[in-house]
């Protein structure tokens, strides 16, 4: 199935976890976060979060700013 | 010196570093080391998956510093409050620069929009440090809506002009009960040390220390100047007069 992340298409495995996709993606957890639909997703949660087909996911990422 | 107090936390530095425009992360973290400072900006992005993730965090992430991450890139409090929620799972923490400035050129902050999300946000446990306009009234509005602090601008962002507002931000400090940050438009040492003389709380200082030839000589003197100005604020200044007092003895022993 397809999933978009940041508005880029990614083939997974049906049942893929929200967890196992970002840690495939080689991902470090720390200083992300993850919203699926605007709904933030916290990182306890990204294990039992299993993807669906056409997921649109958003994952940003801490940078520097003032 | 008194120690700034900020939602039950306490700061010894009342120099706040942004973390935006250094030319590496290396330098970045010498100049937080030599600021002093105990609390740091960040900000967020979408990851690019084309790119590398940025390492910044594993160089603020220091004992004794407080993170605080904001919002920048948000236009309105409902894009406001979804950005916080993202920055409290990132970057595990309640606190937040909230700041909401759709205008680019200028980029000043929308008061109608940060009230409404400072609203929000406080009830929902955030430690809110909202980046707004010199405007005393709104101040008052904001402490009513639970904020933590406020962060009025000396001048718009990375203009480096110093207290434009300063007649406003004296109102500001004069009437508030929460700790008041100067934030955006502190181009120099002696800027902060003006900002501190007349009782602001804090200083954020970005642009110009990243930009400086060498920041951190630049965060050093930061510092230094912040200091300096909390400590004349707390001895007192002496007060101005129009005509000349001598400061002398007027014996005329010499005629």
């Amino acid at each position: 199935m397809i999933v978009i992340l940041n508005d880029k298409r990614h083939e997974v495995a049906e049942g893929t976890t929200l967890a196992s996709f970002i840690d495939g993606l080689g991902i470090k957890p720390n200083g992300v976060a993850v919203a699926i639909y605007y709904e933030v997703i916290p990182k306890e949660r990204w294990e039992d979060t299993v993807l669906y087909d056409g997921v649109e996911i958003m994952l940003i990422t801490a940078v520097s700013g003032g | 010196m008194k120690k700034l107090v900020i939602a039950g936390r306490e700061f010894e530095s009342r120099l706040f570093l942004g973390t935006g425009k250094f030319s590496s992360n290396e330098v970045m973290a010498e100049a937080i080391r030599a600021s002093g400072t105990q609390m740091v900006t960040a900000a967020m992005k979408r990851l690019d998956m084309e790119n590398k993730q940025d390492d910044m965090l594993r160089h603020i992430t220091m004992p004794g510093i407080q993170l605080l991450p904001n919002t920048s890139g948000v236009r309105n409090a409902k894009e406001a409050v979804f950005a916080a929620k993202l920055a409290r799972d990132a970057f595990e923490t309640n606190w937040l620069k909230l700041e909401i400035h759709p205008d680019p050129r200028y980029l000043l902050p929308d008061p109608v929009e940060t009230l409404k999300a400072t609203e929000e946000l406080a009830k929902e446990g955030f430690i809110v440090l909202p980046y707004i306009q010199a405007d005393p009234v709104l101040c008052k509005l904001l402490e009513s809506a639970g904020t933590a602090a406020v962060m009025p601008l000396g001048a718009p962002i990375g203009t480096n002009k110093g207290l434009v507002t300063r007649e406003m931000l004296q109102i500001i400090i004069g009437q508030s009960n929460v700790p008041v940050v100067v934030d955006a438009g502190i181009g120099a040492p002696s800027h902060a040390a003006e900002a501190m003389e007349i009782g602001a709380d804090a200083v954020l200082v970005n642009t110009a220390i990243a930009v400086a030839g060498d920041p951190v000589a630049m965060a050093n003197a930061f510092r230094m100047s912040v200091e300096a100005g909390r400590m004349a604020y707390e001895a007192r200044l002496a007060s101005k007069l129009d005509v000349a007092e001598a400061s002398s003895p007027l014996t005329s022993f010499l005629m």
